[in-house]
């Protein structure tokens, strides 16, 4: 180091040494270029994701809302007092305030396994019911099983004589005859 | 309707063209000063450049509310000096792969030979260890040779912060360089 220079002095001479290159102006404006682009295409993604978004918020609220059963408090007891002989069957026993959920909802209840809930008195009702048209369906199953025909051979019927008998006379207190 | 629209469109295209025009006045006027801010901090000519067209190109955005001159500088030399240190803060991440290229640069004999002279070497070291307040101001007043004035413009200060400050740095200078 040359000692007649002072620490500024060299820093002085080695940061004036120093030229940006001449492409420097170039490189400015292409990376204004680029932004200018990159803020375009940036805003077209905001305009289409906007886009999309109302889209979706006017086909959401123009489809049927989904009228979903609340569920309500039961006992085990009386959930399975119910025969599971008719699943189909499902019986809407409790008449509750409907809550609107998305179709996604819906759809994810559906998939779960269902379960009905209802009060006890109309559970027992339900499974009376239900026995009973178990019952039926049973004794008409039988009841076809063991149909058979069976001849029919006439009945003869003796004729019966019916004879007519005269009219008794009764005699009159007062005289006379009494026909 | 043509002629309505002209006088409509007239004044915008000029006041965009004089925008851009006022733009490459700066740049111009600015881009060795920007540089030399950028390569202060990095001693790396390419990276220099890199973060002064960085800075350069977010002035460009908010050029509207920075059309004066003096405060265009002093904005564009405060940005600079964070980039080029967010830069330099963000060499570790890229140390393989510049040293990497410092090699193929030795081999072909393309080193900077500011940094391959062992004065430079030692003045760098000793600038890299002042502290920050006192580095930019140093630097600063080393580019163009500008007078406290300049600087505390250019940094947003007071003159007596910044004449303190080059006070402080030039005595931490040449007690590391003696």
């Amino acid at each position: 180091m040359r000692p007649e220079m002072d620490g500024e002095d060299l820093l002085r001479a080695e940061l004036m040494a120093v030229e940006p290159s001449p492409a420097f102006a170039d490189g400015v404006r292409s990376r204004i270029q680029q932004r200018s682009a990159g803020s375009l295409m940036w805003l077209n993604a905001a305009a289409a994701v906007a886009v999309v978004a109302v889209t979706a918020a006017v086909a959401t609220a123009r489809r049927p809302a989904v009228e979903v059963e609340q569920q309500t408090e039961t006992t085990p007891v009386v959930a399975a007092a119910i025969p599971d002989v008719m699943p189909s069957a499902r019986v809407r026993a409790a008449k509750l305030a409907p809550v609107r959920q998305s179709p996604v909802a819906v759809a994810r209840a559906a998939a779960r396994a269902f379960e009905v809930i209802v009060s006890p008195d109309q559970a027992m009702l339900i499974s009376r019911y239900l026995a009973a048209r178990e019952r039926l369906a049973r004794d008409v199953e039988e009841a076809d099983t063991a149909t058979t025909l069976v001849s029919v051979t006439p009945i003869e019927v003796p004729l019966i004589k019916i004879e007519l008998l005269p009219a008794p006379t009764i005699p009159n207190p007062n005289g006379g005859s009494n026909k | 309707m043509n002629e309505f629209a002209a006088r409509l469109a007239g004044p915008l295209v000029t006041a965009d063209e004089a925008l851009a025009r006022e733009f490459e006045a700066r740049l111009a006027d600015s881009s060795a000063l920007a540089f030399r801010v950028a390569y202060s901090v990095l001693r790396h000519r390419q990276d220099a450049e890199d973060v002064a067209q960085d800075a350069f190109a977010r002035a460009h955005r908010r050029f509207a509310t920075l059309r004066d001159r003096e405060k265009f500088r002093g904005w564009l030399v405060r940005m600079t000096w964070r980039l080029a240190l967010d830069h330099r803060r963000g060499e570790r991440r890229r140390q393989a792969r510049e040293e990497v290229a410092a090699r193929e640069a030795e081999r072909v004999g393309q080193r900077d030979p500011i940094l391959a002279s062992e004065r430079s070497a030692r003045l760098w070291a000793a600038i890299d260890q002042l502290p920050e307040k006192l580095r930019v101001v140093i630097v600063l007043a080393a580019i163009e040779e500008q007078g406290v004035k300049d600087v505390a413009t250019l940094l947003d200060l007071p003159e007596g912060t910044v004449k303190s400050r080059l006070f402080d740095a030039r005595k931490k200078l040449q007690e590391m360089l003696r």
